[in-house]
């Protein structure tokens, strides 16, 4: 288990994280949310050992992650990696198994075949994506009891997503990992994260399972026979509201049921239940805390 | 330790290259060098006869340590002033100190390594002369001591280049290390009231220093050599190689400690550190001022404090200073109008 434990950190004058306190339990995908400085990379760069805490303690199983045996446990795939002008995935993978010496070849081979990754290629050669490749290759083969993944969907295809959702999947139910990952692609943490984090004004502001986050919210769209404006909703527990002339979109706090009730009592000649993801859920949220416009 | 040993064996392979083109430059300059040295016939006046200058090149293998004093410190530890890079080293199973000594130690290698296969190199070349031209006695010697003052440079560039968080304030604070200590003891000089202001400082310059042992040895070595001074009869000379060999252990002992409790997120950040900027230039600034303290040099002291503005600009990239630097700045206006 992950342990952290009133964690604060500040980058020069400015305070990033502040006495950040959460608990992961092993073989968890744990999705970490939030806009751009929120400190959702920091947090993964204290975890990785990377930063020492200004304040406050992490702990993996009651080891810090400040002691190099405790890094033997984590692999960090940050958000830009490190390679060199000369370096191919063959010899990336030589350098990593310098530090991981129980790294798994057939698995990297397997998942550089996979993404149609040239092994002898230079990796400064290869796209933002081909590179990303490599790299998740190297973390699953690595078969890391934590890993912590920095917008790891960036630059991916479709496919290449799909089949690293799958491996991480795998590692996850062979119960050997947990994994960490924070990135901007809210639609891609939502089916496969079993919980997730929002990191806002340097505290974690929302926590808990994205199925129920999600469920808190509905999303309705209207049609009226005639023109309406906002004060017939006035009573309702908007989250957003879209008006155009006759039509409306409406997010709601609550249950859907009962909130499909109190807008049929409205009497809109057409209405419908739209799905609501993750990320449109996250955008109502920082919207209501003022974050964005 | 098993990641120290995989770390230091993994960082010397992916070294090979750069240690293979540093020694074959440095082989085939000091061959070159000393194929071309012919033996000159010179006269003597005070002893009333010609002899041979027979050089010994001996200032090859020394010219190319000091240069790579300066060079491999950059060369080995540039990797830790971008965070890109240690992203991934300080996420790995290593210490940070084990991984900054396996740097070091990688440094050494390449140090004595090119050094010692110069001065081999030159030797052979000596030899090869025949017997009665060169004493080789005290090139043993030679070569040990310009070794211990390489080391000494080496650790001392070393400390002076991890205390900055970029590349190339590094490189500043190494240049402005290289000749701070002959401004020091121009202005101790000043102050003393001996006008003869660079009197005793030129081995205040390390590399100097070594260039000076060189020279002496060079007198020992060349049989024919009108001159016999040796390099230990010097009380400055013996006082200078004393004190840079003991700064460069304590540079050695000083970048042990410090180097694991570096703060990443500090890197490619202003360089702040107290052996860096903050100090050199009211240092360079203060005694540059003291050394020309003469009315006639008021150009001088112009130039200084245009100088050490445009330090501060270096220091803080642009046009942001700080209250301090405005203070040491006013200071030194201060100081210009009590002096005149």
């Amino acid at each position: 288990m992950i342990e952290i434990t009133n964690l604060s950190h500040s980058l020069g004058a400015k305070t990033v994280l502040r006495k950040i306190n959460l608990e992961i339990p092993d073989n968890t995908i744990l999705g970490i949310v939030g806009i751009n400085g929120a400190g959702k990379s920091t947090l993964l760069r204290l975890l990785a050992g990377v930063y020492l805490p200004d304040s406050g303690y992490i702990r993996y199983d009651d080891r810090s992650p400040a002691d190099a045996e405790t890094r033997k446990d984590i692999f960090f795939l940050p958000d830009d990696p490190y390679y060199t002008a000369f370096m191919t995935p063959n010899t990336l993978f030589d350098f990593y198994k310098t530090f991981h010496p129980a790294i798994d070849r057939e698995s990297y081979d397997r998942l550089l075949g996979a993404y149609k990754i040239d092994p002898v290629g230079k990796v400064r050669n290869f796209s933002k994506g081909m590179r990303r490749q490599v790299f998740i290759a190297l973390a699953l083969a690595v078969k890391p009891r934590y890993l912590l993944l920095d917008e790891a969907f960036d630059g991916l295809d479709p496919l290449s997503r799909r089949i690293f959702k799958d491996a991480i999947i795998s590692l996850v139910e062979e119960g050997k990992t947990t994994v960490l990952i924070a990135s901007h692609s809210l639609r891609e943490l939502e089916d496969f994260c079993d919980r997730f984090i929002l990191i806002d004004n340097n505290v974690i502001k929302d926590q808990g399972d994205i199925a129920e986050h999600v469920g808190r919210l509905c999303k309705f769209e209207l049609a009226f026979t005639e023109a309406v404006n906002e004060g017939l909703f006035a009573g309702l527990p908007t989250a957003s509201l879209m008006i155009k002339n006759r039509f409306v979109q409406i997010v709601l706090e609550g249950d859907s049921d009962e909130m499909r009730e109190r807008l049929e009592a409205l009497s809109p000649a057409v209405i419908d239940e739209m799905p609501l993801d993750f990320e449109e859920s996250f955008i109502h949220d920082v919207r209501k805390e003022g974050m964005i416009l | 330790m098993t990641s120290f040993k995989s770390y230091f064996k993994s960082h010397l392979k992916a070294n090979i290259r750069p240690l293979i083109y540093i020694l074959a430059t440095v082989l085939v300059l000091t061959f070159l060098i000393g194929v071309e040295n012919q033996p000159t016939s010179r006269y003597d006046f005070e002893l009333q006869q010609y002899y041979q200058d027979y050089k010994s090149t001996l200032n090859t293998p020394v010219i190319f340590l000091c240069i790579l004093t300066y060079v491999v410190p950059v060369m080995e530890f540039s990797f830790f002033k971008k965070r890109i890079n240690l992203d991934c080293a300080y996420s790995m199973p290593i210490s940070r100190v084990a991984m900054g000594t396996v740097h070091y130690l990688t440094g050494l290698i390449t140090l004595f390594g090119a050094f010692t296969a110069s001065y081999l190199v030159n030797f052979a070349l000596l030899l090869s002369r025949g017997p009665g031209y060169f004493n080789f006695k005290p090139m043993a010697e030679h070569y040990l001591l310009a070794l211990l003052l390489g080391f000494a440079i080496y650790s001392l560039m070393v400390f002076i280049f991890n205390e900055a968080n970029t590349k190339g304030d590094g490189i500043w604070f190494m240049i402005l290390y290289t000749f701070v200590l002959i401004l020091v003891m121009g202005a101790i000089n000043r102050i003393i009231g001996d006008y003869n202001i660079f009197s005793s400082g030129t081995s205040s310059i390390p590399v100097a220093l070594i260039i000076s042992m060189t020279s002496n040895y060079k007198y020992l070595v060349e049989i024919d050599s009108a001159q016999r001074a040796t390099f230990w009869s010097s009380p400055e000379y013996v006082s200078w190689f004393i004190f840079w060999v003991v700064a460069g252990i304590a540079s050695a002992v000083g970048f042990f400690l410090t180097f694991g409790k570096r703060r990443m997120e500090r890197t490619e950040e202003i360089s702040d550190s107290f052996f860096g900027f903050r100090t050199l230039i009211p240092i360079y600034a203060f005694t540059g001022m003291i050394t020309f303290r003469v009315s006639e040099m008021i150009i001088f002291w112009v130039i200084i404090e245009l100088l050490a503005l445009l330090g501060y600009t270096i220091y803080r990239r642009g046009f942001h200073y700080k209250k301090s630097d405005f203070i040491i700045l006013a200071s030194l206006i201060i100081f210009l109008f009590i002096e005149i």
